[in-house]
């Protein structure tokens, strides 16, 4: 009994599919608490958001194991159970469970839920009503923030970059729904861009032709619409005839390297995949860009966790702040695979606004008392917007910003 | 086969009022009967009958609600409504018991989850306070700040709460110096089940403050440790500390850390030892060899733990099942190997000493080093043990499948052989559930050296698929025959997962002898009302009458396959 | 019939006594323990004999006092209601000493220098009490909790006690560790990782009677060097004896003050035979009481089975940096190593202060280490108070565990009962043992008078005990009067 050996890829696994793990959860309670050897101080010892706000177990990842094998069993039903949705649901899907017990147990907790997520979706008992304006504005608009398609590429106004449906181009920058589309973002596409162009990178978009990525629909549990936009987007993306794709959000990298070939009965992808980050510490690496600009500034790194613990890019984004002239880099207490979710992700910011807010102001705190930092950097749009939520909300002083900012800022 | 083909299992709930007059205590938040949440309470750990409960869709393994109390007087309080209303409950950590409870009465779960401080960590006396969900990583970082630790950590691994380990377990690796957590123990704050505080050591003077862990005159402290938790709650627990040789943080693995994508490489789980510690791996010919070099290394006064892993480290070294198959199939592991972990506490030269004194024993009796150039890929395999040994974070690699039963027997060394032994005879009888039931019959047992290798844990274990019934049963036997086997053969069963505590106490009435009357004594003082985990520790003549048939009938063929009389 | 002839029934001939001198040698001790007649004194020689008795003081109510050696010295077996004796003193086998594993399994009759005598022979020792007579329980000092003078370490000095056998109240025969198994013993540990058997620890008989014990033991040293630094106070070595302890330097580590120094040191005195002893005058007592320091640090230093002179090198070069850096006073063991080396092993030489005059009445309590001094001076207010001089309060501090806490001894000496100042002395270490209690020093051994300062104020703890005796005993035969019982 382990993982990964039914042969089926993930977007067609069924619940029952995970019948052997969830039954052998041992309640090691790892998916709750930071990797033992990583354990720096009492206070920040934990590592699940969800568990850490509600302490009930089906918050954890072990509870969804537990209400997996209850349901694979029948012993209750959605009848007996109308709480499940929101135990399902107030899950942030930062995959600090299924790092813990994939290490420790072999098994996959978030993959557990995001099959449950599936299951209720396909059942009609899901996903929450806010997640559905999502999902319905991903279908009309393409994108799940309700903005008409000729909005997508507002930001590149006045950009030398390339339309790659117009002219060829070696490499795509896949801008993603929320930084091309949230106004407060749209700033960090114009930065990449710039800088990728000074690097003499032969970018290109798809303008107004790009699709949501899938990411939240993916996370939602809505399935057959995640599939149905992978492979518009596989067919779309591998037929643009560039090399390399880079994108700035997590979610969409995630979404196109590592959900993509979860997807049953698609071609393979013709492209490789970079980050921004990934890709601009390369560039410095290769001389290509020089970060000269002063930026006195103490600084702390917070991981996305769908770049960092979900996809290992760790590195690049500390190699950048830590070349950036006058930046002094102080690391969290918990960071890399045991950092803490931000609260923005799968979903729970959308039908669970004041937990996720809750869990940002958890992931500042973390940041001023264990570093001492001015500022959080990130790279992430959807950390982005909640930790800057909480901020401005709350009038702390501590500062945010997006590494392309602080890039483009020490370029200049 | 779709859901609602399949039987349900119906939740027994409290009676309305009691469900208010607990609500009133806590407030709305932190307390639920939602089905699909109490749930997530009712299947257990290690404690195998709960497996067995789940496959035959017993209502009784599912609680009534759940409560998250925040302080001991909210403990108290509850404590005092199950009283009145006559409603049993089940004090809760993690859930990794070897020992449930649930039965047919509607029963609460008091979980202890909101209550994880650390009260104060007294760097004079060197004792730590901790909140009853405080777990040893929390403890040791805070500990370590300031030069200090707890002395060890469990195999069950760091995570648990050494309030809840304080009922009867906690196996460090490092009990050769420090002994378990038990010889750890200062003080408990406990609400006991009529509600009152009971504090014990000098924690129950006024002024004298919490340093002291007996009296006065008779210690009630040691009557808790081993109550299986049925005495009462603990809200608090003082544990002493030690000088701590290391930095204030253990080392970063070199390799740096893993993601999603490759978190099975083993680079990821090749940490350094902590500062000023050495851990030393040796191989020996036989299992004579091994324990004749534990014992000398025992006496002679060196090292903060030693250990015998055999095939365990399949297990804690595989970063997948499939590994652990392989290594266990092909003998990867040394059959007959120890660890010796070294600190230097009162000075660098201690470790020069302790290594050459080390050299010196393991060169008399045969042993061989592993290193670079002895099965280096083995050492290099060993590597999480070198924060294991003093933060144990692998151990639930064990149970990737069912850790369904566990033989903990104690004695000296030897007793190592005799669990061989009989662990090969259970085998014969009952056929394996997997491979890896194997260890300690081809190879040793763990084997844990404690005190100063006065004596020792043994430990064997099973595992089978939690998916099968028919394997589970047959866990089952082994876990029943081995407690039968080791109290006919008078040794001493220290722990055995499956059937830990109840019935064993009361269809083992050699044990003590008679234990069961003492126990029971014991708990009419403590728990007058039997609210408090009823039949956890000990039965009442009622709760006896009212044990499954399936469970007598189990125990008694166990009994009578090794020559002792049935028990009625 | 006559409670002599039901005993000698159950006991045979030649073994049950009730002659008024017998019985007024039993009825006290040299503590401020109020006299009280027994009955009858027994001497069992077997755990069924034991049994029996046990069974008719349930039929009969008859009080039982367990007696070992009669050497607690607090009156613990002085009996409050009479009743009959149970001298131990004829099982005194040492059953085993088993020497892979470390231990040895004694009787209640086994005294202590009988079984260190026993264990040298073996290469082994048993890690004994300062100050404890030579002639006591080796089982009884174990399970009483006399700190060991090793009790510094905290792997060699404490939790000596492993497996018992008791027979309880209702004279079922019960055993805790590996012997509950009913198989081999060698750990304290029985089913379910147990500590059961520390219910009947400091319980001066009243909740069971051991007729067995498997005791801890230690390889006897090959090699020791014991090293000494001196202080005017013990405040002053507070900073240099945490360091020492931090350090893990040392298996044996105390304080000892002037007046038990010359005391040990003192040419003129022997070990007492009985408690009280007569006061014997000496001259080199009171030369060696002024040229003594006020306090002196010992800590010493044993060689291990293997390479003992490297392991006392390593030790030693870290206490003396230690040493250097708080700038210690070391003192100069010229003629003493011998000594104290012995006293290490048979720490009774200390006794010798019984010479000084007559009966010991001591203050033992646990405290933290960095209390001490608030409770020194406690104590010597008091003296004051009574006019007893500060100079003859024997004085002996032991850290326990690396200083976790501390074990604190503070003598009174007086004459024997009906002596002149006696029932001043007895005010003064009783109003002293109040303020102490009353502060927070902790009598974990709460002997005579100390009962009821502890148990009046510790609240549940006291409840339930007291619930436990009346489930467990509930005749109450055993030893009553005793503790809250």
């Amino acid at each position: 009994m382990t993982v990964n050996k039914s042969g089926k890829k993930v977007f067609e696994k069924e619940l029952e599919d995970y019948r052997d793990q969830v039954w052998g959860c041992a309640r090691c309670n790892w998916c709750q608490n930071q990797w033992g050897w990583s354990v720096k101080s009492a206070e920040f010892s934990e590592i699940c958001p969800a568990f850490h706000e509600y302490r009930f177990f089906p918050y954890s990842g072990m509870g969804k194991m537990h209400i997996a094998r209850a349901l694979i069993e029948g012993d209750f039903d959605y009848a007996d159970a109308p709480e499940l949705a929101e135990f399902i649901y107030t899950c942030t899907t930062c995959g600090a469970c299924e790092m813990n017990c994939q290490r420790m147990q072999d098994k996959e907790p978030l993959k557990v839920n995001e099959a449950l997520r599936a299951r209720f979706v396909r059942d009609g008992v899901g996903p929450m009503p806010e997640h559905k304006n999502l999902i319905n504005s991903v279908k009309s608009y393409d994108n799940p923030w309700m903005q008409p398609r000729t909005q997508r590429d507002r930001w590149a106004k006045k950009l030398p970059v390339k339309d790659i449906g117009k002219e060829p181009a070696e490499t795509l920058f896949f801008v993603g729904c929320t930084t091309a589309l949230d106004a407060s973002m749209s700033q960090v596409a114009r930065d990449t861009a710039s800088i990728l162009l000074k690097a003499g990178v032969d970018l290109g978009t798809l303008g107004k032709k790009e699709l949501c990525c899938g990411s939240p629909i993916a996370r939602v549990g809505d399935r057959e619409t995640f599939i149905e936009l992978a492979l518009r987007n596989r067919e779309l993306l591998n037929n643009t005839g560039v090399k390399e794709i880079v994108t700035s959000c997590p979610g969409c990298y995630r979404a196109v390297k590592h959900d993509y070939p979860e997807v049953p009965g698609a071609a393979a992808l013709n492209f490789k995949v970079y980050h921004t980050v990934e890709y601009i510490d390369r560039l410095i690496a290769d001389g290509k860009l020089t970060l000269s600009r002063e930026i006195p500034l103490k600084a702390t790194w917070h991981d996305p966790c769908h770049l960092g613990r979900h996809c290992g890019i760790y590195d690049a984004p500390r190699n950048i702040l830590k070349a950036i002239p006058g930046i002094t880099f102080v690391e969290k207490e918990r960071n890399r695979d045991q950092s803490w979710c931000c609260g923005g992700g799968g979903g729970a910011r959308t039908a669970f606004l004041d937990f996720a807010q809750r869990t940002a102001e958890k992931l500042i705190d973390e940041a001023r008392r264990t570093t001492g930092a001015e500022a959080i950097v990130t790279c992430c749009p959807f950390c982005e917007q909640n930790i800057g939520d909480v901020l401005q909300r709350t009038g702390d002083g501590m500062k945010l910003y997006n590494l392309i900012a602080l890039v483009s800022q020490s370029i200049a | 086969m779709a859901a609602e083909q399949k039987q349900k299992v119906t939740q027994k709930k409290l009676a309305p009022h009691v469900y208010q007059a607990l609500e009133d205590v806590v407030g709305k938040r932190w307390i639920s009967e939602k089905r699909s949440l109490v749930e997530t309470y009712s299947k257990l750990s290690i404690e195998g009958m709960t497996f067995v409960r789940k496959h035959r869709k017993d209502d009784t393994a599912v609680p009534a609600c759940v409560v998250l109390p925040g302080t001991t007087g909210e403990v108290q309080s509850i404590v005092k409504v199950c009283n009145r209303y006559s409603v049993p409950f089940i004090p809760f950590t993690n859930g990794q018991v070897f020992s449930a409870t649930t039965n047919d009465q509607p029963t609460l779960i008091i979980h202890l989850s909101r209550m994880n401080s650390i009260i104060n960590i007294d760097t004079d006396n060197m004792v730590a306070t901790l909140q009853a969900y405080v777990d040893y990583a929390q403890l040791q970082a805070e500990a370590m700040k300031h030069g200090l630790w707890n002395g060890g950590t469990p195999l069950a691994t760091t995570v648990c709460k050494l309030s809840s380990q304080f009922s009867f377990a906690g196996l460090w690796q490092t009990d050769l110096k420090y002994g378990l957590l038990n010889r750890n123990l200062v003080s408990v704050k406990m609400v006991l089940p009529d509600g009152k505080i009971l504090t014990v050591g000098s924690r129950c003077l006024p002024k004298a403050g919490d340093f002291w862990e007996y009296g006065p005159g008779p210690d009630l402290l040691g009557m808790q440790r081993g109550g299986a938790g049925s005495n009462g709650i603990v809200t608090e627990i003082t544990v002493k500390l030690h000088p701590w040789a290391g930095d204030t943080t253990l080392p970063e693995v070199p390799h740096g850390r893993p993601s999603l994508e490759d978190v099975h490489e083993p680079k990821y789980d090749s940490p350094p030892p902590p500062a000023n510690h050495r851990l030393h791996w040796i191989e020996f010919k036989d299992f004579s060899s091994q324990i004749k070099t534990m014992r000398d290394i025992s006496h002679s006064g060196i090292a903060i733990g030693l250990n015998a892993t055999g095939v365990y480290s399949a297990y804690y070294c595989s970063q997948t099942q499939e590994m652990t198959w392989e290594r266990c199939k092909n003998k990867f592991f040394p059959d007959y190997n120890c660890y010796v972990i070294i600190a230097g506490i009162t000075s660098a030269k201690q470790i020069d000493y302790e290594e050459k004194v080390l050299q010196k024993i393991v060169e008399r009796n045969g042993g061989t080093f592993l290193t670079a150039d002895h099965k280096p890929e083995v050492l290099e395999a060993l590597k999480p043990w070198n924060l294991d040994c003093i933060r144990h974070t692998c151990g639930f690699r064990m149970n990737r499948k069912m850790y369904a039963n566990a033989w903990l027997p104690t004695g000296p060394f030897e007793v190592g052989r005799q669990t061989q032994e009989f662990w090969s005879d259970a085998l014969n009888a009952f056929g394996e559930c997997d491979i890896t039931d194997r260890g300690g019959a081809d190879d040793t047992p763990f084997l844990y050296a404690l005190q100063r290798g006065r004596f020792s844990f043994a430990e064997v274990d099973n595992y089978p698929d939690p998916t099968n019934p028919e394997e589970i049963q047959k866990a089952a036997g082994y876990g029943i025959y081995g407690m039968a086997r080791l109290v006919k053969e008078k040794v001493c069963p220290c722990l055995m997962a499956f059937l830990s505590v109840e019935p064993f106490t009361t269809m083992f009435p050699e044990v003590g002898p008679n234990q069961h009357t003492l126990f029971q004594k014991i708990r009419r003082v403590f728990d007058p009302k039997g609210v408090n985990a009823p039949g956890r520790q000990v039965y009442t003549r009622e709760e006896w009458e009212n044990v499954p048939p399936m469970l007598k009938q189990w125990v008694n063929k166990m009994r009578e396959m090794v020559g002792l009389e049935s028990v009625q | 019939m006559s409670l002599k002839k039901d005993l000698t029934n159950l006991l045979g001939s030649n073994a049950v006594f009730d002659d008024e001198e017998t019985l007024r040698h039993y009825s006290r001790d040299q503590s401020f323990v109020p006299q009280c007649m027994p009955d009858a004194v027994a001497f069992p020689e077997s755990v069924e004999q034991i049994q029996a008795i046990v069974a008719y003081a349930n039929q009969t109510a008859v009080p039982l006092v367990p007696y070992s050696s009669g050497l607690n010295m607090h009156g613990g077996t002085v009996p409050k209601e009479g009743g009959v004796i149970l001298n131990m003193s004829r099982m005194n086998r040492i059953i085993e000493v088993d020497q892979d594993n470390w231990f040895a399994v004694v009787e209640p009759g086994v005294t202590i220098r009988q079984l260190q005598n026993a264990l040298e022979e073996k290469g082994l020792r048993a890690m004994l009490p300062l100050g404890t007579p030579p002639a006591r329980s080796a089982l009884t000092s174990c399970v009483e909790r006399d700190p060991a003078l090793a009790s510094a370490s905290f792997e060699y000095g404490n939790d000596l006690l492993m497996d018992t056998e008791i027979v309880l109240p209702d004279g079922e025969l019960f055993k805790t560790g590996l012997w509950s198994a009913g198989g081999r013993p060698g750990s304290h540990m029985g089913p379910v990782r147990s500590m059961l058997y520390r219910f009947w620890t400091a319980a001066q008989g009243t909740l069971g009677i051991l007729t067995k014990a498997c005791i801890k033991v230690e390889h006897l040293p090959g090699m020791m060097e014991i090293r000494a630094f001196r202080f005017n106070s013990f405040n002053e070595s507070l900073a240099a004896l945490i360091d020492i302890q931090r350090r893990e330097i040392g298996l044996e580590c105390f304080l000892l003050n002037k007046l038990n120094l010359a005391a040990l040191y003192c040419d003129d005195w022997h070990v007492p035979e009985e408690f009280p002893a007569s006061p014997v005058a000496s001259q080199d007592f009171s030369t060696l009481l002024d040229a003594l320091p006020c306090w002196t640090l010992f800590v010493c230093l044993h060689g291990a089975p293997e390479l003992p002179e490297e392991k006392i090198a390593y030790q030693a070069e870290t206490l003396d940096e230690i040493a250097g850096h708080h700038g210690l006073n070391s003192v100069p063991l010229n003629g003493k190593q011998e000594l104290l080396q012995h006293e290490l092993l048979r720490p009774w030489g200390v006794l010798k202060k019984y010479n000084f005059k007559g009966a010991v009445h001591d203050l033992s309590f646990k405290a933290p280490l960095k209390r001490i001094p608030e409770f020194q001076h406690i104590i010597a207010r008091v003296a004051e108070k009574y006019a007893y001089p500060i100079e003859e309060i024997g004085g002996y501090i032991l850290p326990v565990e690396r200083g976790r806490g501390a074990h604190c001894e503070f003598d009174f000496h007086a004459g024997p009962d009906g002596a002149a100042g006696h029932e001043r002395i007895h005010a003064l270490w009783r109003e002293a043992g109040e303020l102490l209690v009353d502060e927070g020093a902790f009598f974990d051994r709460p002997y005579g008078d100390w009962a009821d300062m502890m148990y009046s104020r510790t609240g549940e703890y006291t409840a339930k005990l007291r619930e436990l005796k009346i489930e467990l005993d509930p005749n109450n035969i055993l030893n009553p009067g005793h503790l809250c019982f």
